[in-house]
């Protein structure tokens, strides 16, 4: 299980100091660059070298849609920088020379909610790319990158041709983040049932909810990409969180939108609020500061609010990773969801 | 008399310039010593572990901005600054009245203190030195600084005169105001612009308080550099040894070395991160500015075998395509620039420990005005001053 932290360009935000084990990184930022990495590597470069980089081609926190044009499988046009066009042989050349270990396959990511034809097609261009990629000898472990958009059927179908493939996992990409952040768990629930028993990297790109987490790591999934706790400390949020203490629940079925409980530091009822963020947290942030000293950076609008939000989210979803283990080698990884939602969730009208 | 806590001695010296030491409430301070600025309370997104990790002992705060925000009334609920940031070093605060001067239009001063505008609700407002001190005590910083009446340099002479003598008025009144609950130390600050005539009537009013520390005002950045070096020269010439100084609102690091040389302990700047803004950040050989076109292929971090955060991690390239698209980059710069500041003056201190100031000092100009040719004639007659042999 693994969380892997959203960056863009190798900064995480407000947390460019901050040593995290796995980061994504997303190809168009480094493209113009891409001559300087016959002599260093990504990790170097972007003075990650503790960390393990997922390099990938969309960028999760770009509005819109950031790859056009890309109806052809072996050739798609990034807009960041200007409207390149980029091979596939491009792409792998540049996911060797950069030396990234962990690269997602080629494919068109922007196909949510565009009807089933383009979903399809997708799919099928995504597996097409996928074996041209496998012409290409990369020192890093390659990912099918699964496409279908929000097709069940086409999902399914690009996942059952990937996961015949020699590579070390696969990658369900193009989820968008909407303002609520919900990926889509009936495309979670319906590929599961194929993942049973493969047992190398599973991966979910997304807002990265805790809540979706938890959904799809009960699901079998085993690595999570996110910006959720960067989304939040922009905002002037935290998760409100205490892993210590939860009652392990059975029933399953779940049927209303429920939400993790975060606090928002804006609101005034914090301006004299001694104590941590959340009462418990070893983060620094929890440790060092005052709730009310964190409204106070907000009211004066001083990014380090932001950079000891971003701490303690960070330090939630360390926890959130060690929950999700600790019940998985007690082998209750089924009753995850449900735990997660009875003990950490309120429901929207609570909100 | 008050007795205050502050602890000065001078470990080492040569002529002039001091390795001094403070012992304050919050810990130890070596000096000379850059103070980094966090108006509000904050330094730009760098934590304040970070402050600590550079080896920052003090931080300066404005006492103008905290009495807005938070306010006193959050200040004493949180039992003052140290505790409400979560900062453990220690904490200078100045006394308000020039951040009222610069920032607000409608600031006049008059024998009661500085009449302003208030820019929450428009009503006319006051901030005499008892008020100052009233708000600094609240924020209970290790140093506090007196209210002084600030004036332009290029004000007449009449002006001036008046600004020197209310100064000193306003001293005890300060005084008279200063009602701590934890241990806090008063400077006073000479006055008197560019006349030497003045600031010796400023330094005979304030001499005689024994306050813990002086400061030297009314140097802004504007005067020549001429007659910025000689008024330190001055002051410093007659403030007492053994009271640490402080030159305010200096964060240039030429004028840094230079005030060391000529005897001044204290300093403090917006300086280092206003031009990391700009993409401009320090380096031995002088400034630097961030040019993607010229650096997009150098693969050296800013400043090499620099050991703060950004130099160990970033190259010259990425920072600058990082710059080019990210405003928080200039958070990274920042940490350099500060870093470079509290560095040079660690390695300034220890010239003077180590008696090698002369080749230290040198070594800097030469670097930064690439060649001695370079070096302007002003630093060289200050040195002279500061009888360090640049030859
Ligand atoms: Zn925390
Ligand atoms: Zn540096």
């Amino acid at each position: 299980m693994e969380i892997v932290y959203y960056t863009g360009r190798g900064l995480p935000p407000y947390l460019s100091q901050h040593n995290l084990s796995s980061l994504q990184l997303c190809l168009g930022h480094f493209y113009e660059s891409r001559n300087l990495f016959k002599s260093i590597s990504l990790q170097e470069y972007t003075g990650n070298t503790h960390s393990n980089i997922f390099l990938m081609i969309k960028d999760t926190m770009s509005k819109g849609n950031p790859i056009q044009g890309g109806v052809k499988h072996s050739e798609i046009t990034v807009s960041i920088p200007k409207n390149t066009k980029i091979t596939i042989q491009e792409y792998m050349s540049f996911a060797q020379d950069t030396k990234t270990q962990y690269v997602l396959s080629f494919a068109e990511e922007a196909v949510i909610q565009s009807g089933y034809k383009r979903a399809q097609r997708s799919a099928k261009n995504a597996v097409l790319a996928l074996d041209e990629c496998l012409n290409y000898p990369i020192s890093g472990k390659l990912l099918g990158n699964v496409q279908g958009g929000d097709d069940i059927e086409a999902r399914v179908l690009c996942l059952k041709e990937m996961i015949k493939r020699n590579i070390d996992g696969v990658w369900f990409g193009g989820f968008y983040a909407d303002d609520h952040g919900v990926a889509n768990r009936d495309i979670v629930e319906a590929v599961s049932e194929y993942l049973i028993d493969y047992k190398k990297i599973i991966g979910l790109s997304g807002p990265g909810r805790p809540l979706d987490i938890v959904f799809a790591a009960s699901k079998g999934f085993t690595h999570f990409e996110t910006f959720w706790p960067f989304k939040l400390a922009g905002e002037g949020k935290a998760l409100s969180i205490n892993f210590e203490n939860y009652s392990l629940e059975e029933d399953n079925i779940i049927d209303r939108e429920y939400q993790e409980v975060t606090i928002d530091l804006n609101n005034t009822d914090f301006r004299f609020q001694k104590g941590p963020l959340v009462p418990g947290c070893k983060c620094m942030t929890c440790t060092h500061h005052h709730a009310g000293y964190i409204y106070h950076l907000l009211t004066v609008q001083e990014m380090t609010a932001h950079t000891l939000l971003a701490i303690h989210n960070i330090e939630i979803f360390e926890n959130l990773k060690k929950f999700i283990s600790d019940l998985k080698d007690q082998n209750k990884l089924d009753q995850a969801f449900s735990t997660f939602v009875r003990n950490f969730c309120t429901s929207p009208a609570e909100y | 008399a008050i007795e205050w806590s502050l602890k000065f001695r001078v470990d080492a010296s040569v002529n002039r310039a001091r390795a001094g030491h403070l012992d304050l409430p919050h810990g130890g301070v070596s000096s000379p010593v850059y103070m980094p600025v966090g108006t509000k309370a904050s330094i730009k997104g760098i934590t304040y572990n970070e402050m600590k990790e550079m080896g920052c002992e003090i931080l300066l705060s404005n006492t103008y901005h905290l009495g807005n925000f938070p306010g006193t009334e959050v200040l004493d609920h949180f039992d003052g600054l140290h505790s409400f940031e979560g900062w453990s070093g220690n904490i200078l605060t100045d006394s308000g009245g020039f951040q009222m001067v610069s920032l607000l239009k409608l600031a006049n001063i008059t024998e009661a203190g500085v009449e302003f505008q208030s820019p929450v609700d428009g009503s006319m407002m006051l901030l005499t030195p008892e008020e100052s001190i009233r708000i600094q005590n609240s924020i209970g910083g290790d140093i506090m600084m007196a209210l002084d009446d600030v004036v332009n340099p290029m004000s007449t002479p009449e002006r001036l005169e008046e600004a020197c003598h209310r100064t000193n008025r306003w001293i005890d009144r300060c005084i008279e105001g200063h009602n701590p609950i934890k241990p806090q130390n008063l400077f006073g600050i000479v006055q008197g612009g560019l006349d030497l005539r003045l600031r010796d009537i400023s330094l005979a009013g304030l001499i005689p308080k024994d306050l813990p520390g002086y400061a030297i005002g009314g140097l802004c950045g504007g005067e020549k550099k001429d007659d910025f070096w000689k008024i330190v020269a001055h002051c410093t010439d007659k403030l007492p040894w053994d009271k640490p100084r402080y030159v305010m609102g200096v964060g240039y690091p030429v004028d840094l070395v230079v005030c060391a040389c000529l005897g001044a302990d204290m300093f403090d700047c917006v300086f280092p991160t206003r031009t990391a803004r700009f993409g401009q950040v320090f380096t031995t050989k002088g400034f630097l500015k961030l040019r993607r076109e010229e650096m997009k292929n150098d693969l050296t971090p800013i400043e090499p075998g620099c050991q703060c955060s950004t130099c160990r991690k970033y190259s010259k390239s990425f920072l600058c395509e990082a710059f080019h698209k990210e405003e928080a980059t200039c958070y990274l710069l920042s940490v350099h620039n500060i870093y470079f500041l509290l560095n040079l003056m660690r390695r300034l201190r220890q010239s003077i420990v180590t008696n090698t100031l002369d080749a230290f000092v040198k070594d800097f100009m030469v670097n930064w005005f690439g060649g001695l040719e370079n070096v302007p004639k002003w630093v060289f007659d200050a040195m002279k001053e500061a009888k360090i042999s640049l030859e």
